[in-house]
């Protein structure tokens, strides 16, 4: 009769210590790094501006482009959040005064304590205003933050909105009081979390918060050269012994670049067919949605032209992020007579005024959106 | 020895095997003997009902965005054959069935001897396995595990074409029909390498050849050789997929579930199979190997649980016989202890004990005890009312595989589920996937760009698969109450799952605005909730409620806290209301409290604090770390009144959070705004409109300057 143990020498009688030893230190690796690997495993990556990693600030990158960042500190989206605690914030709000026309509800803003306060009969208390949205060029909003039950930063934005006639109006959408119960829907309206974080999202450049609560302390505020060119951090690690890659938007595709601006400005591709139509006032607003809607922008592939930035069409053709929007309209007839003016490129030839007049008051309309506001349509198309 | 002696030895051992027997059998039936729970349970059904009308191919038929086809497409045949011809009745039946087969098997056919030591361990086995006694295709993986152990050892007993056919056959159908299994390869590897064969003729070149044979049977399927790998990606989806990933999905790693009863009763065979390979005088390395190979299968996803618990068992039993043969055939080593003589008795005895009381509590996912049916946690009643009149097309985003079930089975016909997570996970869409529940979770709709510069938002996904339902699990309140601002509406209030619709789809609006009607209705409406009875309903049966009489309120508690979330708060406390009343428990205080904070926010935002009456609800109830905090955070309390006012108010609270409305109404009088504001607020938290509307009246003639006295002509505006 065989022996049990002559087929296998996996099989045979051993001493336990060995093996044991052998395969348990093996079989601990596997299972230390089976656990290890779910415990510490990388989480699912987040929205980029709650990133854990702190981007650079600004005076970092001035260090080595100082002219685009001193041309950058004045453009409205680097201004586009301001702590309203600060002097320039108090000085243009405190003794600004609005009646809510259905109401007839007084709002009255006061400096106290390094602080701006909203005082109003509807309020149990005066309000502190935290934030101020805008940067000014269109108009300010001030927002206060609360914290919901969950410990979340929510908010409520006011209704009242300073304008550059330098006097407080009804905030662009709330002008109706948005429940007809009164009290604090009176002046304010509530935004729920989730409207918060999006509404801050685009007016910061870095977000962190803890379980949904905002870390005021670290918050990088204005849209800052991070959040259009991600990716400082290494940049900056690779000087002097590294390639300085950085995302370069001129190698996008047009509507790539303008999904990036799209991110705030509103994308094409999340509105409904539905609310995809030029008659739509709003839709001026978006000033990204209008553009790719355009025969111009959707016709761009077609231009046969030798220079690949002649033809083409996205934000930056006619608008430098980094400055604020030119008001020469001069600037902006030679952008369309680049192709519509160009015996290389063969688009359409204006047939009812001269080739020399301004195009923006026929094909880029301004729409008015409130008694103090206008919006140029980007639609860009022949007015039927 | 004398013949009397014999004799009453022999009488000895066969009363003592009627015993064991009796044991096992009466345990195994309290462990299957629970409503049917298993979230595959809808999907499986409807893949089979597919396979019956004539395709090959189910997953490609009922998902929307699925291409391939998949391997075990024969999984659903038997549940569906056997839900047809006897209904539920017969699916309990198999549960019953396997959990005691298995039993059996392990305790008079795999184990030689008949003990205590060996009762507790086939018992504890089928309690690690629970899971695989529900008609899911894991009960084929767990069986298939022992039939191949004893195929593999009569094949080396002696080795015949026959015996070898049969097994390839086997393997053939555990391809087709289930998904794991390469786990048939590793268990054949490991009991030829871990068993010897007493012929010469079973050489190692002939194992190997088995080994070959068997994966090549494997691949018989509509995947052919791809099975494989799917397999192998389904036993460790950490091969392919990170584990933060797996972390929210079916294959999370044990690690997350320790709590759990068959986790512990894994962990304790663990330990027994440790310690038999430590003390045997004959650990062969492969046992020492397998041993470690069993481990990281069971704690890196708890999916494998059931049938690595077999397999295991089957080690161990193995393991416990060489030890004894070793004893009697080498006496110099009765030095170490078998585990029997080890254990003693009283352990054993305790294991067997805590197994039979662990079988006839409520198991962690499940809604009900011990009983017979379905249980509500997969209940598809509520499921067929939300969506049958709903005529969609395109697509439907589910949650997980219930979802995708319930919608395949029920409403068979429009809109498809997207994908289940197991076909993501093989088509390498799961990461996709779990991404798009976390920004449904987190409320994430607008375009932004992820940490890695992907896009991230639910609305693209969305609107690239033309998804016009949303199915989602009612236990999950965060994306319930995510939804609740979007264009998604729900098609329910309860449920196991709740259907969203998109806000003015033709194909959903009617069943919109018949929701949105019930929503007023039970939250600004006279509505008092009817709790389902302690016996359990027409779909599920509690035997223990139906003993007892004591109620589980688990499904209350469900449906108070996805009323909370879609923000119909008063309607939540109207359901906690009798829970309240019978001690429902820290849930149902906690929940109590949770509603009171969120009503006190809401005053907050509409009078600028938050009343006394729903401060102090909160105070009173909660047990939260950070309660203090997000009373003065979220409620802005300002100013207390004096004492009396403050003293009524708590003396009405205390008794209002014992579910005595009533008697809190009581106390409250007309002395002071918050008093008459809390008294409005709990009559009409009990359905007395009229009183409410006229304690509102009063409060608004009495105490114009007020400031509760705007809350007041805000509610009766709302009336």
């Amino acid at each position: 009769m065989p022996s049990h143990d002559s087929n296998f020498p996996g099989s045979r009688s051993v001493s336990f210590v060995t093996p044991v030893a052998v395969t348990g230190v093996l079989g601990l690796c596997i299972l230390g790094l089976c656990v290890s690997k779910s415990f510490y495993a990388t989480p699912l990556p987040s929205r980029k501006v709650f990133g854990s990693v702190t981007p650079p600030t600004m005076n970092q990158c001035a260090e080595c482009h100082p002219e685009v960042c001193e041309n950058f500190a004045t453009a409205p989206h680097r201004l586009t959040l301001t702590r309203a605690g600060s002097p320039e914030v108090r000085e243009r709000f405190a003794g600004q005064e609005y009646s809510f026309p259905e109401s007839n509800l007084t709002v009255r803003y006061e400096s106290r304590d390094d602080a701006l306060w909203l005082a109003s009969a509807a309020l149990p208390s005066p309000v502190r205003v935290d934030w101020i949205f805008g940067s000014g060029q269109h108009a300010q909003t001030p927002v206060s933050v609360i914290t919901n039950p969950d410990g979340q930063t929510e908010s409520l934005q006011h209704r009242a909105s300073w304008f550059p006639t330098d006097k407080l109006a009804a905030t662009p959408g709330l002008e109706v009081a948005s429940r007809e119960i009164p009290g604090l829907y009176d002046v304010f309206q509530h935004e729920d979390h989730v409207v918060t974080m999006d509404c801050f999202e685009c007016h910061v450049t870095h977000l962190p918060n803890h379980d949904g609560r905002i870390d005021e302390s670290q918050m990088i505020v204005g849209v800052g050269c991070e959040r259009c060119h991600p990716g400082g951090r290494d940049h900056m690690s690779n000087v002097g012994d590294g390639p300085l890659f950085i995302e370069k938007w001129s190698e996008l595709s047009p509507i790539e670049s303008v999904n990036r601006c799209g991110e705030c400005h509103r994308r094409a591709d999340q509105l409904t067919e539905a609310e995809l139509n030029p008659d739509r006032p709003l839709l001026a607003r978006f000033a990204s949605v209008g553009l790719v809607m355009s025969a111009c922008f959707k016709q761009q592939a077609l231009i046969d032209s030798e220079s690949p930035s002649q033809g083409r069409l996205d934000c930056l053709t006619c608008h430098d992020p980094h400055r604020p929007a030119s008001r020469n309209l001069q600037f902006y007839l030679e952008k369309c007579l680049e192709c519509h003016g160009s015996d290389d490129v063969k688009a359409a030839k204006c047939t009812s005024q001269s080739m020399t007049s301004n195009c923006l008051p026929c094909h880029m309309p301004k729409q008015p959106s409130t008694d103090h506001l206008e919006f140029t349509d980007h639609w860009i198309r022949i007015p039927q | 020895m004398p013949r009397s002696r014999i004799s009453h030895t022999s009488r000895t051992a066969v009363a003592n095997e009627r015993r064991c027997c009796a044991a096992c059998l009466a345990i195994a039936t309290l462990i299957a003997l629970h409503p049917i729970s298993t979230h595959d349970f809808w999907w499986q059904l409807s893949r089979g009902r597919t396979v019956v009308d004539g395709t090959l191919a189910p997953s490609q038929l009922l998902l929307a965005g699925e291409t391939t086809a998949s391997a075990d497409w024969l999984g659903g045949v038997p549940i569906y054959a056997l839900f047809s011809l006897g209904g539920i009745t017969l699916l309990m039946g198999l549960k019953l069935l396997s959990s005691a087969v298995v039993g059996l098997d392990l305790l008079f056919v795999k184990a030689r001897q008949r003990s205590l030591a060996t009762l507790a361990i086939v018992l504890l086995t089928l309690l690690a396995a629970r899971h695989a006694w529900e008609p899911t295709p894991l009960l084929y993986d767990t069986i298939g595990v022992t039939l191949v152990w004893s195929m593999i050892e009569r094949l080396q007993d002696r080795s015949s074409t026959g015996r070898l056919i049969i097994l390839l056959i086997a393997m053939a159908v555990w391809a087709n029909t289930s998904p794991l299994c390469v786990l048939g390869i590793l268990v054949g590897t490991s009991t030829m390498l871990v068993r010897p064969s007493s012929s010469l003729l079973f050489t190692r070149r002939r194992s190997i050849a088995i080994v070959v044979m068997m994966a090549a049977a494997c691949c018989t399927t509509p995947r052919g050789p791809a099975t494989l790998w799917d397999s192998a990606r389904l036993l460790m989806p950490m091969l392919t997929t990170s584990a933060s990933v797996l972390q929210s999905t079916q294959w999370r790693p044990l690690v997350f579930s320790f709590h759990k009863p068959e986790v512990l009763a894994f962990v304790l065979l663990s330990v027994a199979l440790f310690y038999t390979l430590l003390k045997s005088p004959r650990t062969s390395v492969v046992a020492v190997l397998a041993y470690f190979v069993i481990q990281l299968l069971a704690w890196s996803s708890q999916l494998n649980l059931a049938p690595v618990s077999i397999w295991l068992t089957l080690l161990l039993l193995r393991q416990v016989d060489t030890n004894q043969t070793s004893l009697v055939t080498e006496p110099h080593l009765l030095k170490h202890e078998s585990l029997g003589n080890w254990a003693g008795k009283l352990f054993p005895a305790a294991v067997v004990l805590l197994v039979a009381v662990a079988a006839v509590d409520r198991w962690p996912e499940s809604l009900s005890r011990t009983g017979w049916g379905i249980d509500p946690s997969i209940s598809g009643d509520e499921f067929l009312e939300s969506v049958k009149d709903v005529r969609t097309t395109g697509s439907a985003h589910c949650a997980g595989i219930r979802e995708a079930g319930l919608l395949c089975w029920f409403k068979p016909e429009g809109a498809k589920p997207f994908d289940t997570p197991r076909q993501a996970l093989l088509s390498g869409r799961l990461r996709q996937n779990v991404l798009l529940n976390e920004e449904l979770s987190t409320g994430w709709q607008i375009p932004h760009r992820r940490e890695n510069n992907s896009w991230g938002g639910w609305w693209l996904t969305l609107k690239e698969r033309e998804t016009t339902l949303l199915i989602v699990p009612s236990e999950e309140i965060e994306l319930i109450g995510a939804l609740e601002p979007t264009i998604w509406k729900p098609l329910a209030l309860s449920g196991a799952s709740l259907v969203f619709g998109v806000a003015g789809d033709p194909a959903c609006s009617p069943q919109i605005a018949r929701i949105l009607h019930l929503r007023e209705h039970v939250d600004q409406n006279v509505w008092r909730y009817d709790p389902v009875s302690a016996a359990g309903d027409e779909s599920h049966c509690d035997l223990v409620g139906l003993l007892t009489g004591r109620r589980t309120f688990l499904v209350d508690l469900r449906l108070a806290k996805s009323f909370r979330a879609m923000r119909l708060t008063v309607a939540a406390l109207r359901v906690l209301n009798p829970i309240l009343k019978t001690d429902g428990g820290q849930i149902a205080h906690e929940e109590f409290a949770r509603s009171q904070l969120e009503l006190g926010y809401r005053e907050r935002l509409e009078m600028g604090q938050s009343s006394l009456l729903r401060a102090f609800a909160f105070r009173e109830t909660t047990t939260a770390p950070e309660s203090e905090q997000l009373a003065v955070e979220s409620l802005n309390l300002l100013a207390m009144p004096d004492d009396t006012v403050t003293k009524r108010i708590q003396t009405a609270v205390r008794t209002y959070a014992a579910g005595e409305t009533d008697r809190a109404i009581r106390v409250l009088t007309d002395e002071h705004p918050e008093l008459v504001y809390a008294r409005a607020q709990l009559l009409f938290e009990v359905g007395r409109l009229g009183e409410s509307i006229s304690a509102y009246q009063t409060l608004i003639t009495k105490f114009p300057d007020s400031r509760l006295s705007l809350a007041g002509r805000n509610a009766l505006a709302r009336l």
